[in-house]
């Protein structure tokens, strides 16, 4: 009897051991300076894994967005911005790649910055 | 003498300069508000394509909420409006727009096609318009959309059909292949305004659109050439560095 209960105890043991090994820590974050000169108001990342919006008024100029977690970790970005005769969206071209669309790290906390808008 | 030659050297270079700088900008007589639309040339032929065809629920307008392109030409007054249209790869309820007689991104009158899975189910005459005009343009979902007049279809997925809209004072009316669908007498006559095509869930092929006054075609494109402005934002990825400069920044 006593052999089973240290089976079962030792069983149980490797089973929360296994939970907690299974537990991935490795958050990946994704936030946004606004270094365009204009507004923007909304932005969407991996068509919807994540958004960020800042109620009516948009980040301004100079503004960063919070930190947020993202699942998936390839994707394109956009964002809609206020061009006067109604609001349009437009796609976020990365410089470094000049592609639209980009590759985190598992795990890690990236910032991009918008620095332009055109037309 | 020569200073006079330098002189009407300098002007002509600037007038070809200017000449030139016009002739860009008008180039473009579409606008894409969403999505992502091309001119596609391949070796019989070029069409307008929406390519993404998921669209994001913004919710600033109708047409945001759509892929959209607009005709950059804000004052097109007319009698009829004709293109072809194939509507290929539906993913649950399809939508596609034509709309005309646009003064915003929230006023408008369309011809809306929906479907299925499986095919095109419905064709109907909408308006849209801005439901409180005491709120600012930013917020979301100020708009509503009116159905004028609805008509059940069974129209195929993947074949082209040509559609044409035509008016007649405040009478309107819906071609399918010269075929009437649908017709309606709306409340006001039209002034006119910009014209464009939206759709979601879908992906839309467009071509020979011509656009009549009369006997007059007072806007066309056959989509041979790239004709459409798109809005870029370049961005760029921080450095561990310079997101600490940040940090220090937003502490302050």
């Amino acid at each position: 009897m006593t052999q089973y209960r240290i089976i079962t105890i030792i069983i149980a043991s490797l089973i929360v051991t296994a939970g907690i090994g299974c537990t991935n820590d490795d958050t990946t974050e994704l936030a946004w300076i606004n270094d365009a000169g204009n507004p923007i108001n909304d932005i969407i990342w991996a068509d919807g894994d994540q958004t960020w919006a800042n109620g009516t008024t948009g980040y301004a100029d100079q503004a960063q967005t919070e930190s947020k977690k993202v699942n998936a970790l390839y994707g394109s970005v956009i964002a809609s911005i206020d061009v006067g005769s109604g609001f349009q969206e437009g796609t976020v071209i990365i410089g470094e790649t000049g592609s639209g669309s980009l590759s985190l790290h598992d795990g890690s906390s990236e910032v991009y910055t918008i620095i332009s808008v055109t037309p | 003498m020569k200073q006079y030659q330098t002189i009407v050297l300098v002007l002509t270079v600037c007038l070809i300069g200017i000449g030139t700088t016009l002739l860009q900008a008008s180039d473009f007589i579409w606008q894409q508000i969403s999505g992502n639309w091309s001119v596609v040339t391949d070796n019989k032929e070029s069409y307008l394509k929406e390519n993404r065809s998921k669209a994001f629920n913004f919710d600033y307008s109708p047409l945001i909420n759509c892929n959209t392109i607009i005709s950059t030409n804000s004052a097109i007054v007319f009698t009829t409006v004709t293109h072809t249209l194939t509507l290929d790869a539906p993913q649950g309820t399809a939508t596609y727009l034509t709309f005309f007689n646009a003064s915003d991104y929230r006023q408008f009158y369309a011809v809306q096609f929906t479907g299925n899975d499986s095919c095109i189910t419905t064709i109907s005459i909408i308006q849209s318009d801005i439901k409180d005009t005491t709120l600012p343009k930013q917020a979301k979902g100020n708009f509503i959309i009116t159905t004028l007049a609805s008509s059940d279809v069974h129209l195929a997925y993947g074949q082209p059909y040509t559609l044409a809209i035509t008016i007649n004072n405040t009478s309107i009316a819906v071609l399918v292949d010269n075929k009437q669908v649908l017709s309606h007498t709306l409340n006001e006559k039209l002034e006119g305004g910009s014209i464009g095509f939206a759709s979601k869930n879908c992906i839309p092929i467009i071509d020979n659109c011509k656009v009549y006054n009369g006997s007059t075609i007072v806007f066309e494109d056959d989509f041979s050439k790239e004709s459409i402005r798109k809005i870029i934002l370049k961005g760029k990825k921080l450095t561990p560095q310079e997101i600490e400069v940040q940090k220090k920044k937003q502490n302050k």
